[in-house]
């Protein structure tokens, strides 16, 4: 237990601002007023969704009210923020148990496996009470007011709050785990890793979506039926995911039968899926992680001189620093997976709603249409859009070089040649999820290409926006004394900032189409008013980033 | 050819003086040792002639030129290994050095040729397909050492650059130092080991503290301090005044 516990307090002073924050707070002024910064851009943003979402909330709570199915708005809340972990989970877990550089340290330690993953879960489960804390904590706590709940339902809240992540994070690791035990065995590791993790992230998923077509013939008296029930709608959500249902029973049915054998459901499975990760764990992590980062190389007798056969013949720098970057981040596996596997995400989740039988997306789409083209168009723009914003391969680009970036600063290629291969990079990586969302929007959705086009052009300048606004970030600050991949992107802050501006940002749009809505300009006129004040913003920050590339360049002490 | 001119660096606000007032000159064609303890500012001051860190006070030129004014023009005569092998590691032998010819501008001829004489002398032939990541810390020493070799700069400047290399590699880098030098080519390197410095060097300077507190051949070293010793002995004596 003492290992164990000593384990726990070096990586939480490792990795958490709260356990070193006067260290990090004392560091400089600078330091501060950054740290500050990235806090109050983080309240204003989430201020104003939860602004949005708290009418929108209180709307639907009242109707379901009236049927006494408001405790359903749990169920859905709980299910999101535990899916989300579920899936992200897969990234994360596999980051700290396998691509963590302690783990060298660790290993040759005399430490028991279970320790270490236990050690490593730990530190992930507190990460995801942030994720929990800002989706499901709120929605707590607002449908406590609007119900009126007694004193049991504050007192039970957080203990549910607590265990939300459990399950999932444990799922997440334990397939990880035996994934990885499995992968090992591959002499095409990394390989059979990256494409490997895709599968079981939709494997993940795809039970969640798989569900029976609604019976047409549902007659009057099966819908009385299933109002009548108290649980009739949280067990119809939460047949996707059951632990939602019983967490919601556990928090909002109080002390009844069935919100007791909810909350005991709910903390008893929690607590055997996290005794079965740590026996798991104890058998099996190991066995992965032990000759994983191998490298296999090939030892062959060359004749004389045959190496130099595939020597270049000399590209510009800027093709040399663009395939520099392009070969690092398809060979390290957390890079690629921030930068690009994230792409595949919102794609991917349609597909698996597509593959369940649902056809709603077509039905949608001809809804949307049907009410005004131009709406039609900024939905596809905005899917594009936000599916290659799941990229973090700008707001990394500096960060991801670590120490190596004493190389980008002596080598004779100006620092505007240097950040140009860079910035071509970042618009290149997130065109993957062009396709993937052209193809969902083409294939599934059926979008008509008259719609489509102009949908793409308003997608692809505000990519520009963000690819320059995350190298602006990164530059500004890059986070290079990283031992850990992860740590140049999952745990920078300049990742984080560029999240919370990309959703201010959509935000502002969204506000300035309801704004040309509300003036009832033709399509085309709003349109065109659009794209201009994107492409205004995206020269502006395009042109910032090349002329402060110098002097920020010159700036970074290595 | 290498001018220090009056540099000073310091560290936590003026705190730490890392360099203070150094001024040294690197003639072309000389092999010039930088000796000195751990923390006496020799990086420091290298990473300032290779424009790594931006000086106090004072001005370094390179070949006539400020580097601070004429940046771009002065990497692209002088090539830097420094002192930790940190190399892009996913990346092959192979591609990292395509990546500095085409940086340095190094013609595919250039290249073959340099490349067909180097690695063979450093043992990374049959390695040179393979990821960087696969590679010893004293193969990566060499990789970086050669990707500094391949554009033939003017001036190359060293930081410990015999650390993790094996006996024989060792010794082909001083063989090529020397031929480098004879071309009129100028050298400047750190290093801990007295005896390479002792024999390689055609002058030498011993930093302490940030200040420079002995510069000239071994003849003029010997003179400066009461040894008539080795240069371990000079070293010792100067360094623990």
């Amino acid at each position: 237990m003492k290992k164990t516990m000593a384990l726990l307090r070096v990586g939480l002073k490792e990795n958490f601002l709260l356990f070193s924050i006067k260290q990090r707070l004392g560091a400089s002024v600078k330091d501060r007023i950054l740290y500050l910064g990235i806090a109050a851009l983080a309240v204003v943003v989430l201020a104003a969704i939860y602004y949005f979402m708290g009418g929108f909330f209180k709307d639907l709570f009242f109707m379901l009210a009236q049927v006494k199915q408001a405790h359903a708005l749990l169920t859905l809340f709980i299910m999101a923020g535990q899916l989300l972990i579920l899936i992200f989970g897969i990234f994360y877990m596999l980051s700290v148990f396998y691509f963590s550089k302690d783990l060298d340290r660790l290993v040759p330690l005399p430490l028991k496996p279970y320790q270490v993953v236990l050690s490593k879960y730990v530190i992930v489960l507190i990460n995801e009470y942030l994720t929990v804390g800002i989706i499901v904590l709120p929605v707590f706590i607002y449908y406590g007011i609007l119900s009126g709940s007694g004193l049991g339902y504050w007192l039970r809240l957080p203990v549910i709050f607590l265990l939300l992540p459990v399950i999932p994070l444990a799922i997440a690791s334990l397939l990880v785990i035996v994934f990885m035990r499995v992968v090992n065995i591959s002499r095409k590791k990394e390989l059979f890793m990256m494409v490997g993790i895709v599968l079981l992230m939709a494997v993940s998923l795809l039970p969640h979506f798989m569900k029976d077509k609604p019976d047409p013939g549902i007659d009057q008296e099966k819908i009385v039926n299933f109002l009548a029930s108290e649980d009739g709608l949280v067990q119809l959500i939460s047949s996707n995911f059951p632990p939602s249902g019983w967490a919601t029973k556990g928090l909002a049915f109080g002390f009844s039968s069935r919100g007791a054998a909810g909350f005991l459901l709910f903390t008893g499975i929690s607590l055997l899926l996290f005794l079965a990760l740590l026996a798991v764990g104890q058998e099996f992590f190991y066995r992965g992680l032990i000759g994983f980062h191998e490298v296999p190389t090939k030892v062959k007798t060359l004749k004389k001189g045959a190496y130099l056969t595939n020597i270049s013949s000399g590209f510009h720098p800027v093709k040399a620093i663009f395939l520099r970057e392009l070969r690092i981040m398809n060979r390290t596996p957390v890079f690629l997976m921030n930068g690009a596997f994230n792409l595949v995400f919102l794609p991917l989740l349609i597909l698996i709603m597509a593959l369940s039988g649902n056809e709603e997306g077509t039905f949608i789409i001809k809804l949307l249409s049907s009410v005004n083209p131009m709406v039609t168009i900024l939905s596809a723009a905005g899917f594009i859009f936000l599916t290659m914003s799941m990229s973090a391969t700008a707001a990394s680009t500096f960060s991801r070089e670590g120490t190596r970036f004493r190389i980008s600063r002596v080598i004779p290629v100006s620092y505007k040649t240097q950040a140009a291969a860079k910035f071509l990079h970042s618009l290149a990586v997130p065109s993957i999820g062009l396709l993937f969302s052209s193809a969902v929007l083409l294939f599934y959705l059926k979008i008509s290409i008259v719609l489509f086009a102009p949908a793409v052009i308003l997608a692809l300048v505000g990519v520009v926006v963000f690819t320059a606004l995350g190298m602006i970030i990164d530059l500004s600050r890059p986070r290079l004394d990283w031992e850990t991949p992860q740590k140049a992107v999952k745990n920078n802050p300049n990742v984080v900032v560029t999240m919370f501006l990309e959703i201010g940002f959509i935000i502002g749009v969204g506000f300035l189409c309801k704004l040309f809505f509300s003036w009832k300009l033709n399509s085309l006129v709003i349109y065109l008013s659009l794209l201009g004040v994107l492409l205004i913003i995206a020269f502006g920050l395009v042109h910032y980033l090349f002329a402060s590339a110098p002097r920020k360049y010159e700036s970074i002490a290595i | 050819m290498i001018e220090i001119e009056g540099v000073s660096k310091s560290y936590n606000k003026g705190k730490v003086k890392a360099v203070d007032n150094l001024n040294l000159t690197i003639r072309s064609g000389e092999i010039f040792g930088f000796l000195g303890p751990n923390g006496a500012g020799k990086s420091t001051t290298i990473k300032m002639i290779v424009g790594l860190l931006k000086p106090d006070s004072g001005s370094i030129r390179i070949k006539g030129m400020d580097n601070r004014q004429k940046p771009l023009a002065c990497k692209s005569i002088t090539c830097y290994v420094p002192e930790n092998p940190e190399v892009y590691e996913r990346l092959t032998g192979r591609e990292y050095l395509d990546f500095m010819g085409d940086v340095y501008g190094v013609s595919a001829d250039e290249r073959r040729g340099v490349m067909s004489r180097l690695l063979e002398t450093f043992g990374l032939d049959k390695a040179i397909n393979n990821p960087i990541k696969s590679y010893s810390h004293g193969m990566r020493q060499k990789i970086i050492l050669l990707g500094a070799l391949l554009p033939s700069s003017e001036i190359f400047v060293l930081d410990e650059p015999l650390i993790g290399l094996d006996p024989k590699s060792a010794h082909s880098l001083k063989t090529i130092m020397r031929d480098h030098c004879d071309q009129g080519k100028t050298l400047f390197f750190s290093t801990h080991v007295m005896e390479v410095a002792e024999k390689l060097c055609d002058r030498l300077a011993i930093i302490s503290k940030g200040k420079l507190i002995a510069c000239g051949t071994m003849e003029e070293l010997r003179e400066q301090s009461r040894s008539t010793q080795s240069l371990e002995n000079i070293f010792l004596e100067l360094t623990e005044k």
